[in-house]
C-alpha cells in the first residue's frame, strides 16, 4: 500500500489494520547474485540501486543485528556536500542531489530538511581555508558562500560572535542545501523500496567467515548458515576491518567511538546547523525541539559503542561557549557510533584485491550524508566490476600509489 | 573512562594523562629502499584494527611520558595488562599476538 | 486539600510561602515539593503532552514524571522542563507550565483532535510527501509545536564545579537499605560516600511504614541511622548519580543551590557540582519506580501512581477526597490504610485480583497478608477499563471484571499499584543486563564483581527486608575488599507482593497510554509490529516510546510487555533496549564543570606579554597562545602598520617576540644520528657553534615540520619547531626514539616554556645588538650567517643565533625565560635611535613570504611534499639512514608533474590582493578546471605591489602563464605565475 496522507485517512476507519510490513522478513536463500553485508542506510540503498536501476534483484542484505541499527541510528544526521577535493565533492554533491527527491522515490518521508549548514573559523588559516573550500565548492557548482560575523550575528543572533570569546568566530562558510534528515527513515525507506522489489532483507544473520578461492569471493558463513553469492558487498561502517580480514584484506581504517548527545526538547530556537571543526562541536535542532549535538572522535579506538565522558565533556564546553544558553539545558540522551577513520578522511569505495569483493567504508564521521549517493555508485560499481565515475578516486590503491584524497586539509593548522 | 597502569610510574592512573598512539607491533621495516610500493603502503597505512582483545601501544602524556603497551580489549574495554617497550619485547605472548595476527598479511620486514 | 498537621510531613507550617503558577500568586509551605504545592492548590492541569496536547496532571512523585514539565524562572537563572516533581518551591519562585500555543485555553494540538486518528505512530513517514515545494511549509508547521519548555537566550548566570573524589565505598540511594549499608559499613574505619538524589533521606519508606523494626518506627529507624553514620560517611543530598563507567567511576551530579531563592543563594557556591568518583565498591540502593498501566483514557489529571499519592499524603499531608485505589498485588493496601487513618472517607479499593487468588496466595505466608483497612470498600477481580472526564480531569472509572460487568466508581483521583519497577538503569551501564522476574513481574539487576545491589532493586520491598538486604550488601563489599570473611551469604527471599501482571488492558475502546510524554498508545506498539518494526529497538525509534524526558521511566516495561505479549514471546526473547547515562537528565552546565568561559581554555602568553599589551596591538590567536597580529600606532590602520613595520625591517630595525617556537634540548651520543633520522637532510657534518634549516616529512612524505636546529656541541643540539606543532613533535621524535630506535642513546627535553627569543631584524639589527653586548663580536667577519653565539646582553647570559626569517640580517636573542621581558624592553630602548618598528605576526608573513620562505601549514596543508615546495635541495640522495617518509617520495604518484607546486603570483593589478586561500583556474571559461588555490598573499610596501604565493598544479613549469583567482562576488584577479622568491633574489640582504 503506498504511503499517502489519503490512505492514512482511509486506514484510520479501520484502525490502520491493512498496513502492511515496511520490508518482508526474509528466510536466507542458499544463493544469491549479489549480498551486501551490512543493512545499514548505505547498504541497503546499494540494495535498492541494484534493484532498481540496474534490475539485479536476486539480492540479499544481511544485518547482524536489526537495520539501521549501527551508525544510520546514531548520527546526528547532517546533510551537506561542501567538500574541498574534487573527488569527494563531487559524490557528496550527488548525494545531496538524490537527497531534494528521496522522500518521493521512496515513498517514504525521510524528513530531509534542507535548513542551511554553517562551517565555523575560527581562526586566520580557518578562514583561508574556508576560502579555498568555498572557492572550490562554487567551481564545482555546489551551492557555498562565506559568511562574515556580522552577517552570522543577525542570521543566528542566539550564537556567541562577540569577539571576546577565546576562539572568536572569524566567519563561516555556509550551504544553503545543506541540512537534515530523519536517520531511520532512510534506513527503513530504503529497506521498505528494496524488499518491494524483490531484495531479501535478513536481520539477525551475522557474517562469521568468507569463502575466497582462487583469489575470488564464493560464499559466506552466517549465523543463519552458509550461503552462495557471485557478488559481495561489504558495507559495515565500524568494522569493516573486521570484515575485511574474514577475506584476508588488510585496510587503512580505524574504528573508533563518535559520541552525540540530545537535549530534553525545546520550543524551536536554532533553525539551522552550525559546525566548528576548531572547538569540535556541531549542533542543530530536531522537529521535536531536542538539540542534537556532537563532537569530536575518542581518542583511541573501540568496538563497545560507548566513549569516554571527557570527550563528552569538551563537547559540551565547546557548544557552551558558542551558545551559552545551553548551559541550564539538561541532557537526555547520549550514545556513541564507531566510526571508520581514514588518513585521509575519505572513504573507499571499490574493488579489492579479491575479485567479485566491494567495499564501501571510510566515511569517518560524514557518512550519512553520502548513504543516497554513496549506495548509488556503489550498486554500480558492484553490478559494472568497475567504479562508477564518481568514485573511481575512491580506491583502496591510493593508499600505495599515494593518490590520497586529503580532506583534512582543509582543517590544516597553520603553525608558524 | 579507563585507569591505566603506567609500567614506568607503578600506577593506575586517569585515561586522561595518557594519550593513545596506535596498534602495537607495528615495526619500521628496516630497509624501506627494497620495498615495493604495496610493502611500503601496508606499513604506513594498513591497519590490524581488529575486535577483541588487542596490543596497543598509548604515552603516559601528563606524567612519565613514556610510550607503554597496553593489552585491552577494545570490545568492552578491559584492560588486561600493561607493559613497558622492553617488557612487551620479552613478552611472549605478545609476540606470538604480532605473528599470528599479521599471519595473512604480506611480511614488510624483510 | 490539605490536612491538618501530619507527624511525618515535611512542610514547616510556620513558613508560609508563595509562588507564581503562571503569573498567579499561589501558597504553599517551605518544604514543599512543587507537585504537591499544586496539587494543594487545585491545579490539576499541569503539563500538555507531546503529540496531542492533551491535558496532564502530576502522575508520579519523583523523576519518573512524564507529565508535569515546568519552566523555572527565566534568562540566567532559566531551568527548562523541570519535572514539578523534582522542585522543591521556594518564597517566590515563578513557575510557567510547558505547554504549547493556546487558543481560548485550548492547546493547538488538541484542535487536530478529528485528525487524531489519522496519526498513528510514524503517520509522518508516510505522510507530507507532496507536493514538494510544501515540504518545509509543513516543517515549519510541525516545527512550531515542537518542545516544551522555552530556552532561555541568555548565558548561565550561576556557575559549576567539578570534584574528584576516591572512596572505598560508594551508596547509591539514601532509602533504607543504603541507609542500612552505610550503618553496617559506618564503623569499619572506611572511606564511605552516600550519595541520594531526594532533599529527604530515607527514599520511599512512607509506602511501607514498619512499625516493627527494633521496636521503632521507620522515620525513627532513619533519625537514629543518620546519627549513626554522620561524620563517618559523606552523605551527598540532591545529588544524582547518573553514569557508571569503567573501573567503578561513577559521575554524579549535586544540586547546591537550586532549592534556594535567587536572593539566598551564596555567590560564591557554585549551582552544581560534578562529581567523579572512583569507588573500589559500588552498592546501588537505588529504588523501584511504581508502575501504572494502560486503559483507556489513562492520561486523564487525577490518575496517579499509588506511591505518589502516597508520598503527597505522608510527606506533604495531601488528601484526595474520592479517591480510588487500583491494585494487582498487595503493597497498594498500605496507601488505603493511611488513607483510611488520616481520616479520607470515600476510599475504594479495587483488586485486580479475585477474593478466591487473594486468599490462596496469601495462605503460604500470613505475615504478608494484606488486611483491608476498615471502612474501605473493597472491589476484587475488577480491572481499569476506561477512565472518564469532567472539566478536563478523572471524574470516574469503569472497572470491568472478567464477566465483563461494569462498575462505574467517581473520583477524584486513581491511584495505580501495578508492580514495582526497581531502578536498574546504573547497573545496567556496566553491560550488565537485567533479568525478567516473573514472580515479581519486574526486571531485576545483574551484577558481578564490586557492584553490589540492595533493598526494592533487588525485589526487597518492604522496609524490613530492604534493611536486611541493605546489610548484606554491606557484607558482600567488605567481602570484595577482603575485610570480611569469604562466607556465603544466603540470600533473603524476594517480597513476594503477589502481584498479578497487567499491562495493558486491551478493551474498551480508546486512546490507552503507554509512554504518557509522547502520546504512544498500545495501538501505536501493535501498528509497529504489525509494519515489521519487531525488533524491540524498532519499536522504540518507530513509535517514539521512551523517547522522553522520563526516559520511558513509567513506560518502557509496560512497552515490552505489550510487545512481547503481541508477538506471543517471553520477555527475556526480547530483551531490553540498551540502558544509558544519564539516568535522568543532567544540566550541559554541569558537564562543563568549571571549564566555561575564562576558564575554558588556557591562554598562553610569552614572557613579553605585558610590553606587548602597554603596546595595545591587534592579537591573534594562535592556538592556545595569544601573539601581537601588528602594532598599529596612533590611527593607522592595518595596512599603514604592516607598511611601516615591514619598511622598518627592510631599511633599518624591527623586533619580533619568536618565543612561541617549540623548543627542543636534543641530547646524547647519537644525537646527530637521531636528526639525521627525523630530518631529510644531513646532520654529520654541522659544527658546533653552527644552525641549520630542517624540514621533517611523515611517513607518508609529507612535510609536517620546519624549523632550524642549533649545534651546542656534539653531543647537544637545540632544535625549534612550528609554534603550532611544538606539542606533536615532540610526542612524535619521543615516539620514535622509545619504541623504534631504543639503542639511541638521545634524551629529549621540550624546553619551550625554557627560553624567550626575541627576534632582532633588519641592517642595524647588528649595531642595536652591539651596543648592548660587548662579549660578542657582531662583525660580519666574526659572526656568520648561521652561527650562534654565547655572550652576555644586559648582564644576562644569552644565545645568540644568526638565523633570519625575512632575508634580512637577524639575530635570535634566546635567554632564560624570565628574562624575556626585560631582554625585550632593553632591545627596544637600544633600538629607539633607529625608530626600531615591533611588528607581529602579520609583517612576519609579509617579510618571509617576499623571500618565497615557507609556513608549514599555511602554504601546505599536510599533502605537500619538498619537492612541491621546490626544496628538493633538501632531499640529499645518500644518507645511510633511510629517514623518515624518504620511501614515500618515490612512489608513482609523488613523481607526476601535475602534482600542485608552490609558485608566486604577481597580480596584473600591482593594487589588488589575491584573497588568501582563492581557487584559481587558468581560463574565465566556465568549465575551466581548478588549478590550484593561493597560499599566502599580501600587498608589499617593499615591492610596492601585491603578490602572492600559491600551490599550482605543475606550476615550476608554468612561469610567465596567466591564472586567474576566482574571487567571491568579485571580478576575477589576472595574475602571472613567477617563481615563488619576490625580494633580494642574490640573498645579499643577509649580511645587513
Amino acid at each position: 500500500m503506498r504511503y499517502s496522507f489519503f490512505n492514512l485517512l482511509k486506514q484510520s476507519f479501520n484502525g490502520h489494520k491493512s498496513w502492511e510490513p515496511a520490508w518482508k522478513e526474509a528466510k536466507l536463500k542458499p544463493h544469491y547474485d549479489v549480498i551486501i553485508i551490512g543493512g545499514g542506510g548505505h547498504g541497503l540503498a546499494t540494495a535498492y540501486y541494484l534493484a532498481k536501476e540496474l534490475k539485479i534483484r536476486n539480492v540479499a542484505v544481511l544485518e547482524k543485528g536489526y537495520i539501521g541499527g549501527g551508525n544510520t541510528g546514531r548520527n546526528t544526521t547532517i546533510i551537506r556536500s561542501n567538500y574541498l577535493r574534487d573527488e569527494s565533492a563531487k559524490l557528496y554533491n550527488h548525494a545531496v542531489d538524490l537527497w531534494q527527491d528521496l522522500t518521493r522515490e521512496l515513498n517514504f518521508n525521510v524528513m530531509y530538511s534542507s535548513r542551511g549548514v554553517y562551517n565555523l573559523g575560527h581562526s586566520l588559516q580557518d578562514m583561508r581555508n574556508i576560502e579555498r573550500r568555498v572557492g572550490a565548492n562554487i567551481l564545482n557548482g555546489i551551492d557555498s558562500e562565506v559568511v562574515l560575523p556580522d552577517e552570522l550575528k543577525r542570521r543566528i543572533p542566539i550564537m556567541n560572535t562577540s569577539s571576546k570569546t577565546r576562539y572568536p568566530i572569524l566567519g563561516a562558510s555556509y550551504q544553503k542545501k545543506g541540512g537534515v534528515a530523519r536517520h531511520d527513515a532512510v534506513a527503513w525507506g530504503f529497506a521498505r523500496a528494496a524488499s518491494k522489489l524483490g531484495v531479501d532483507i535478513v536481520q539477525n544473520c551475522e557474517v562469521t567467515g568468507m569463502q575466497v578461492q582462487q583469489g575470488q569471493i564464493k560464499g559466506l558463513q552466517t549465523s543463519k548458515g552458509e550461503v552462495q553469492a557471485d557478488k559481495v558487498g561489504i558495507v559495515v561502517a565500524g568494522h569493516s576491518s573486521v570484515l575485511a580480514a574474514m577475506a584476508g584484506i588488510r585496510l587503512p581504517v580505524i574504528s573508533r567511538p563518535l559520541q552525540a548527545f540530545v537535549s530534553e526538547p525545546l520550543k524551536p530556537i536554532l533553525n539551522t546547523v552550525v559546525m566548528s571543526s576548531q572547538v569540535h562541536g556541531y549542533i542543530s535542532q530536531s522537529n521535536k525541539g531536542d538539540l542534537v549535538i556532537g563532537g569530536g572522535v575518542d581518542g583511541y579506538t573501540g568496538y563497545s559503542q560507548r566513549g569516554s565522558p571527557h570527550t563528552l565533556e569538551h563537547t559540551v564546553q565547546a557548544m557552551i561557549e558558542l551558545f551559552p544558553f545551553i548551559s541550564r539545558v539538561r541532557m537526555n540522551r547520549q550514545w556513541a557510533g564507531i566510526v571508520d577513520i581514514l588518513p585521509d578522511a575519505c572513504p573507499i569505495v571499490g574493488k579489492t584485491p579479491v575479485k567479485n569483493l566491494y567495499i564501501n567504508c571510510g566515511w569517518g564521521t560524514g557518512g550519512f550524508k553520502a548513504t543516497p549517493g554513496a549506495g548509488h555508485v556503489f550498486a554500480h560499481t558492484i553490478a559494472n566490476d568497475e567504479p562508477h565515475k564518481l568514485n573511481s578516486a575512491l580506491t583502496l590503491d591510493r593508499f600505495i600509489s599515494g593518490a590520497l584524497v586529503d580532506e583534512q586539509g582543509a582543517s590544516g593548522v597553520a603553525q608558524h | 573512562m579507563l585507569l591505566i597502569h603506567c609500567p614506568y610510574c607503578g600506577e593506575k592512573r586517569e585515561e586522561e594523562e595518557f594519550t593513545y598512539d596506535n596498534e602495537a607491533g607495528i615495526v619500521r621495516p628496516t630497509d624501506p629502499e627494497d620495498l615495493t610500493d604495496e610493502e611500503w603502503g601496508d606499513y604506513v597505512f594498513g591497519r590490524q584494527n581488529l575486535c577483541g582483545p588487542i596490543y596497543e601501544s598509548w604515552v603516559h602524556t601528563a606524567g612519565c611520558r613514556k610510550f607503554l603497551i597496553v593489552k585491552r580489549d577494545n570490545s568492552n574495554n578491559k584492560i588486561d595488562k600493561t607493559m613497558t617497550v622492553q617488557e612487551a619485547s620479552a613478552d611472549k605472548n605478545y609476540q606470538e599476538f604480532n605473528s599470528t595476527a599479521n599471519s595473512n598479511i604480506k611480511k614488510t620486514n624483510k | 486539600m490539605r490536612l491538618a498537621k501530619n507527624p511525618t510531613e515535611l512542610i514547616q507550617r510556620d513558613k508560609p510561602i508563595h509562588f507564581y503558577w503562571n503569573g498567579k500568586k499561589l501558597p504553599a509551605y517551605a518544604g514543599d515539593m512543587l507537585s504537591s504545592a499544586l496539587l494543594a492548590n487545585g491545579v490539576s492541569h499541569v503539563g500538555s503532552s507531546f503529540k496531542y496536547g492533551r491535558k496532564r496532571g502530576i502522575f508520579s512523585a519523583w523523576s519518573d514524571e512524564p507529565n508535569a514539565l515546568v519552566t523555572l524562572e527565566d534568562g540566567g537563572l532559566i531551568t527548562p522542563n523541570a519535572r514539578a516533581t523534582e522542585v522543591e518551591v521556594y518564597d517566590g519562585m515563578r513557575v510557567r507550565a510547558a505547554w504549547g500555543k493556546k487558543i481560548f485555553g485550548i492547546d493547538l494540538k488538541e484542535l487536530f483532535m478529528p485528525m487524531h486518528r489519522a496519526m498513528p505512530a510514524g503517520f509522518y513517514y508516510k505522510t507530507f510527501q507532496k507536493p514538494q515545494f510544501l515540504s518545509s511549509f509543513y516543517e515549519n508547521i510541525i516545527r512550531g509545536f515542537a518542545g516544551f519548555s522555552t530556552s532561555s537566550t541568555e548565558g548561565d548566570s550561576e556557575f559549576y564545579e567539578e570534584v574528584h573524589e576516591h572512596c572505598d565505598v560508594l551508596i547509591v540511594g539514601g532509602g533504607v537499605a543504603g541507609l542500612a549499608a552505610a550503618r553496617t559499613l559506618s564503623d569499619k574505619g572506611l572511606d564511605i560516600i552516600l550519595a541520594d538524589d531526594r532533599p529527604w533521606l530515607g527514599g520511599q519508606w512512607y509506602l511501607n511504614d514498619a512499625k516493627d523494626i527494633d521496636a521503632k518506627t521507620t522515620q525513627n529507624w532513619i533519625e537514629d541511622s543518620v546519627k549513626v553514620i554522620k561524620g563517618k560517611v559523606k552523605i551527598l543530598q540532591r545529588t544524582t548519580c547518573y553514569g557508571l563507567y569503567e573501573e567503578n567511576l561513577m559521575l554524579a551530579a549535586e544540586r547546591l543551590q537550586d532549592h534556594l531563592t535567587p536572593d539566598a543563594r551564596q555567590a560564591n557556591l557554585p549551582r552544581q557540582r560534578h562529581h567523579k568518583i572512583r569507588a573500589k565498591e559500588i552498592i546501588v540502593a537505588a529504588g523501584a519506580y511504581e508502575r501504572g498501566m494502560s486503559f483507556v483514557n489513562n492520561d486523564l489529571p487525577g490518575i496517579m501512581l499509588a506511591n505518589a499519592v502516597h508520598a503527597n499524603l505522608k510527606l506533604f499531608s495531601i488528601m484526595p477526597n474520592r479517591i480510588v485505589v487500583f491494585v494487582n498485588n498487595d503493597s497498594g493496601y498500605s496507601l488505603a490504610r493511611d488513607l483510611q487513618q488520616e481520616g479520607c472517607k470515600d476510599i475504594t479499593l479495587v483488586d485486580a485480583r479475585s477474593n478466591q487468588n487473594l486468599g490462596q496466595d496469601l495462605s503460604e505466608d500470613k505475615s504478608q497478608q494484606p488486611s483491608l483497612p476498615e471502612g474501605v470498600e473493597l472491589l476484587s477481580g475488577y480491572v481499569p477499563l476506561k477512565a472518564k472526564s469532567k472539566q478536563g480531569r478523572l471524574h470516574s472509572i469503569i472497572m470491568q471484571n472478567a464477566d465483563g460487568k461494569n462498575h462505574e466508581l467517581t473520583c477524584d483521583v486513581l491511584a495505580l499499584s501495578c508492580g514495582y519497577d526497581p531502578v536498574v538503569h546504573l547497573t545496567c551501564h556496566k553491560n550488565n543486563r537485567p533479568q525478567w522476574s516473573p514472580e515479581l513481574a519486574c526486571l531485576l539487576p545483574t551484577t558481578k564483581g564490586s557492584l553490589h545491589v540492595a533493598g526494592a532493586m533487588t525485589g526487597h520491598f518492604r522496609t524490613t527486608t530492604a534493611i536486611q538486604s541493605g546489610e548484606q550488601a554491606a557484607i558482600a563489599a567488605l567481602q570484595s575488599m577482603g575485610l570480611a570473611k569469604d562466607e556465603k551469604i544466603s540470600p533473603i527471599k524476594h517480597d513476594n507482593f503477589n502481584v498479578l501482571p497487567l499491562f495493558v488492558n486491551e478493551k474498551g475502546k480508546g486512546k490507552k497510554f503507554v509512554d504518557l510524554q509522547n502520546d504512544v498508545t498500545s495501538t501505536d506498539i501493535e501498528l509497529a509490529l504489525r509494519e515489521n518494526y519487531r525488533s524491540i529497538e524498532h519499536v522504540k525509534r518507530y513509535t517514539a516510546v521512551g523517547f522522553g524526558t522520563d526516559q520511558g521511566k513509567t513506560s518502557n516495561v509496560i512497552a515490552l510487555n505489550h510487545v512481547a505479549k503481541t508477538l506471543g514471546l517471553k520477555l527475556d526473547e526480547i530483551g531490553t533496549t540498551t540502558y544509558r547515562p544519564p539516568y535522568t537528565p543532567v544540566t550541559f552546565g554541569t558537564l562543563a564543570g568549571p571549564h566555561a568561559s575564562d576558564f575554558y581554555e588556557p591562554y598562553r602568553y610569552t614572557p613579553m606579554n605585558a610590553s606587548h599589551a602597554k603596546e595595545d596591538p591587534e592579537w591573534e590567536v594562535v592556538g592556545q597562545w595569544m601573539r601581537p597580529r601588528h602594532f598599529p600606532r596612533g590611527s593607522e590602520n592595518m595596512q599603514d602598520a604592516l607598511d611601516r613595520e615591514c619598511m622598518a625591517a627592510r631599511n633599518s630595525v624591527a623586533v619580533m617576540d619568536a618565543s612561541t617556537l617549540g623548543k627542543i634540548d636534543v641530547r646524547g651520543p647519537d644525537a646527530r644520528e637521531f636528526l639525521n633520522r627525523v630530518y631529510t637532510n644531513s646532520w654529520t657534518k654541522l659544527a658546533p657553534g653552527k644552525c641549520r634549516y630542517g624540514i621533517m616529512l611523515n611517513e607518508n612524505g609529507m612535510v609536517f615540520d620546519d624549523g632550524v636546529t642549533a649545534c651546542i656541541s656534539d653531543e647537544e643540539f637545540y632544535l625549534t619547531t612550528t609554534t603550532g606543532g611544538a606539542a606533536g613533535v615532540y610526542t612524535w621524535l619521543e615516539n620514535w626514539l622509545q619504541t623504534e630506535w631504543p639503542e639511541l642513546k638521545v634524551y629529549l627535553s621540550s624546553v619551550t616554556d625554557n627560553w624567550a627569543t626575541t627576534a632582532v631584524v633588519g641592517p642595524k639589527s647588528r649595531e642595536v645588538l652591539q651596543s648592548i653586548c660587548k662579549d660578542i663580536d657582531f662583525s660580519q667577519e666574526k659572526f656568520e650567517f648561521m652561527d650562534w653565539y654565547e655572550g652576555t646582553i644586559c648582564g644576562v647570559p644569552a644565545r645568540v643565533m644568526r638565523i633570519s626569517f625575512s632575508g634580512e640580517l637577524a639575530y635570535e636573542i634566546n635567554v632564560q625565560a624570565n628574562y624575556g621581558k626585560y631582554i625585550w624592553d632593553s632591545v627596544c630602548a637600544a633600538g629607539e635611535k633607529f625608530n626600531i618598528a615591533r611588528y607581529g605576526t602579520e609583517t612576519m608573513h609579509v617579510l618571509r613570504a617576499e623571500k618565497g620562505f615557507i609556513i608549514v601549514g599555511q602554504d601546505t596543508d599536510g599533502f605537500v611534499t619538498p619537492m612541491d615546495l621546490q626544496m628538493g635541495w633538501i632531499l640529499p640522495k645518500k644518507k645511510p639512514y633511510s629517514y623518515l617518509g624518504k620511501r614515500s617520495l618515490t612512489r608513482t604518484e609523488m613523481l607526476s608533474e601535475s602534482r600542485p607546486q608552490l609558485v608566486g603570483l604577481l597580480p596584473k593589478d600591482e593594487k589588488v590582493v589575491l584573497p588568501e586561500g582563492c581557487q584559481l583556474v587558468d581560463s574565465l571559461k566556465t568549465s575551466s578546471d581548478m588549478q590550484g588555490h593561493v597560499t599566502s598573499s599580501y600587498y608589499s610596501a617593499n615591492l610596492g605591489r601585491s603578490f602572492a604565493m600559491a600551490l599550482v598544479k605543475g606550476g615550476i613549469k608554468r612561469y610567465g602563464e596567466t591564472i586567474y583567482g576566482i574571487t567571491r562576488g568579485g571580478d576575477p584577479i589576472a595574475a602571472e605565475i613567477t617563481e615563488p622568491f619576490f625580494y633580494d633574489k642574490q640573498n645579499e640582504k643577509k649580511d645587513g
